[in-house]
């Protein structure tokens, strides 16, 4: 195979990761929301929080991101 | 009259006081939001990015001093070490407006 | 949008063309569409902060009143984030958070260039912003503004390595600054012209299963673009807010 090929292929494999910030950003708001539905005068204490849980997730997708972004332009 | 305007000036005089006490917690709920979202946002990227600049600066000083692979091992990790602590740092800063209302 | 041998090409809406040519020994100063764009998005501010007033009039117009409306909220960011010493710097902040605004909006009008969408420009402002406010700090503090990365209550053996952590965690402020804005632009232009390209292939597929299909890309792309709208606005208030927490850290040291 030659390097082009797989360094495509390998790019493509790396966004794999997204769906794992995918999960964790949906699991993240789902447990915020269904908190709120439950307990609405609480939520606006939590906001920070959610918004925290929200960024951590995002960077280790991001994480899969760059390492694609690596492979197909630095290597 | 003169007993009544010293009054007034009293009350302007603590009117300016309690004003200039209340300055900092002013910022409406919708403003405070608009800044916690913001910083958010610089926390992912900011984690990231301080990885990859650990990255190419020991690549950089690898290169320069032919030193394979150390330099950029070391700086790898002090890039990690570096992204963390702006994370948790900005992370602090998100909840001082929460803990100023309540 | 020509397309090169039939491939669809998301990237040829980034592409600068130079529409004067002006070399000069080497370097290459030619008037550019970006540097068109930033003469569109500039022109537009001076109107709408110049020529909206109502002379004598209390009630402002619509336009005045969005004149002012933004005003107000530059310097309440400015108030609430710098504190009273930062007042001086409103000026910039102001031009600062009008010229990212105004560019990122007319990069959602179709056919226009967006000027934000590269990352020379994006990175250009926030050196700009970091060498400013580091000589502030300098100008302000003298040499103790290198007590900025020192943090306090730490045990003297681990002193440098610290050190060297914190100078790695403020280098990382320009450029995530430039990259934020830089990535949510393209990537937000980008996946716009991809779903365009899918509307058209699917329209013109000449399979009558697929074309009536091609309506659910386009219903994408028609909320896609408010998502857009929204994210230009949101851009451009973090990229404003950021600098004034950095200037706010540098005045006011930690």
């Amino acid at each position: 195979m030659e390097p082009e090929a797989a360094k495509l292929i390998g790019a493509g494999l790396a966004t794999i990761a997204l769906a794992g910030a995918g999960i964790g950003i949906g699991t993240i708001f789902g447990n915020y929301l269904s908190g709120a539905l439950r307990n609405p005068s609480a939520a606006p204490g939590q906001f920070p929080n959610l918004l925290l849980g929200f960024a951590l997730a995002e960077a280790t997708g991001l994480f899969g991101l760059v390492i694609a972004l690596i492979l197909l332009f630095v290597v | 009259m003169i007993n009544k305007n010293d009054q007034l000036d009293q009350v302007s005089e603590k009117i300016v006081e309690i004003k200039s006490r209340k300055k900092k917690i002013d910022n409406t709920q919708k403003q405070i939001r608009g800044k916690q979202i913001s910083i958010a946002m610089r926390i992912s990227i900011e984690l990231i990015i301080a990885i990859i600049i650990g990255a190419i600066l020991g690549w950089y000083i690898d290169k320069w001093l032919d030193t394979k692979p150390i330099f950029f091992i070391i700086f790898l990790i002090l890039g990690i070490v570096s992204g963390i602590k702006t994370a948790i740092a900005s992370s602090r800063q998100l909840y001082e407006d929460n803990y100023n209302d309540h | 949008m020509a397309e090169k041998s039939g491939a669809p090409d998301p990237m040829h809406q980034f592409e600068i063309v130079e529409l004067v040519e002006f070399k000069l020994f080497d370097l290459n100063l030619s008037f550019t569409n970006s540097s068109l764009f930033m003469v569109f998005s500039v022109a537009l501010i001076i109107l709408l902060t110049l020529f909206t007033f109502n002379g004598r009039g209390t009630v402002p117009t619509r336009l005045q009143s969005i004149a002012e409306l933004s005003y107000e909220f530059v310097g309440k960011m400015v108030r609430d984030n710098v504190g009273d010493e930062g007042q001086r710097y409103f000026p910039f902040i102001f031009c600062l958070f009008m010229f990212v605004l105004f560019c990122n909006m007319l990069g959602m009008i179709p056919y226009t260039f967006t000027v934000t969408s590269h990352i020379i420009v994006t990175f250009a402002l926030a050196i700009v912003i970091f060498f400013g406010v580091t000589v502030i700090g300098f100008v302000m503090h003298g040499i103790s503004f290198l007590k900025f990365f020192v943090p306090s209550g730490v045990p003297k053996a681990l002193l440098p390595l610290l050190v060297v952590i914190e100078v790695i965690s403020y280098l990382t402020r320009p450029v995530s600054l430039s990259v934020r804005l830089f990535a949510n632009m393209m990537a937000g232009h980008t996946m716009l012209k991809v779903f365009g390209f899918f509307v058209a292939g699917m329209f013109f597929s000449g399979n009558l299963f697929i074309a009536p299909l091609g309506v659910a890309p386009l219903l994408f792309i028609t909320a896609f673009t408010g998502l857009e709208i929204l994210v230009a606005f949101l851009q451009a208030y973090v990229f404003a807010i950021l600098t004034c927490i950095y200037l706010n850290d540098a005045i006011h040291m930690h």
